[in-house]
């Protein structure tokens, strides 16, 4: 099942993995720089993240780098698909901040 | 160094890694397992943070190196069921972090029950008839048949169990992520 369109909000373990991935990384790198950016609020685990890889890798948002090569650490990149589900989902979180500040006023800069 | 060897059974993944950690906490730190054989040794109390997972079917040495990578140890993985560890110091250590693959933890555990059954069941039948044409008769049967519903008991046991931890995270999922 490769590259579908999307439909509904990202995880936020999708969101932070797909923001990672901007740059060619592997899966340790992944979670110490969701960890960093998130200031360890978020703290993915090595399961989680492992299923999250391989899923993301089947919709073809993301994309191992230098082939498939047995046990060596395994990089990866964000696709094109990927980079457009990232956009969609910026709008998303823009338009629920936006209203959440309207009608709360709080917030607001 | 000095090891201890402890001889137990856990049927839950979950109940498992509970005593794994209590021992942890008490200076015994699990390196070995094998069914129903636990070995320690001493350690600082609480160096270690423990974790009881399942393999994936299809990839289980791409995962075991995934883990590594991660920092994490494998002490131990026999027929899908892994132990692993990290240094307590290097920072709180959960195989997972959101609610959907916790949800899918439990569906693979419940899966594994599932083929324990089959894999008991079926071959437990065609024993069990087998014996009875070659003329043995019930009470020389008992212990075998003894044995086989203790098995045939556990497992529904687990995989309601498990499914009543799918089912709490669903409710949890409805609300957050």
């Amino acid at each position: 099942m490769a590259s579908e369109s999307r439909s509904g909000p990202l995880t936020e373990t999708v969101y932070y993995i797909l923001l990672g991935l901007h740059t060619p990384r592997h899966g340790y790198g992944v979670m110490q720089l969701v960890d960093e950016i998130t200031g360890g609020r978020v703290n993915l685990g090595p399961g989680t993240l492992y299923g999250a890889l391989n899923a993301l890798t089947e919709k073809g948002w993301i994309t191992p780098v230098g082939g498939a090569g047995g046990d060596r650490k395994k990089e990866y990149v964000i696709t094109d698909a990927g980079r457009s589900a990232v956009r969609e989902e910026l709008e998303r979180l823009e338009e629920l901040l936006q209203n959440g500040r309207q009608i709360t006023g709080g917030g607001s800069r | 160094m000095k090891r201890t060897i402890v001889l137990r059974g856990y049927t839950d993944f979950d109940k498992e890694e509970r005593w794994l950690n209590e021992m942890a906490a008490k200076g015994l730190a699990c390196v070995g397992w094998y069914p129903y054989i636990y070995v320690f040794e001493r350690a600082e109390p609480g160096a270690w943070t423990y974790r009881s997972g399942v393999l994936p079917a299809s990839d289980s040495r791409q995962y075991l190196a995934f883990m590594a990578e991660a920092g994490v140890e494998t002490v131990a993985a026999f027929n899908r069921a892994a132990i692993f560890r990290k240094p307590t110091a290097k920072g709180p250590f959960e195989l997972f972090s959101d609610t959907e693959s916790r949800i899918a933890h439990y569906q693979s555990i419940r899966t594994r029950w599932l083929w324990v059954l089959l894999l008991l069941v079926v071959p437990g039948a065609v024993l069990d008839t087998a014996f009875v044409m070659s003329g043995w008769s019930t009470s020389d049967m008992l212990p075998l048949l003894l044995v086989q519903l203790a098995f045939i008991c556990v497992v529904p046991l687990q995989m309601l169990r498990a499914t009543k931890s799918i089912r709490s995270l669903e409710a949890e999922r409805l609300i957050t992520e």
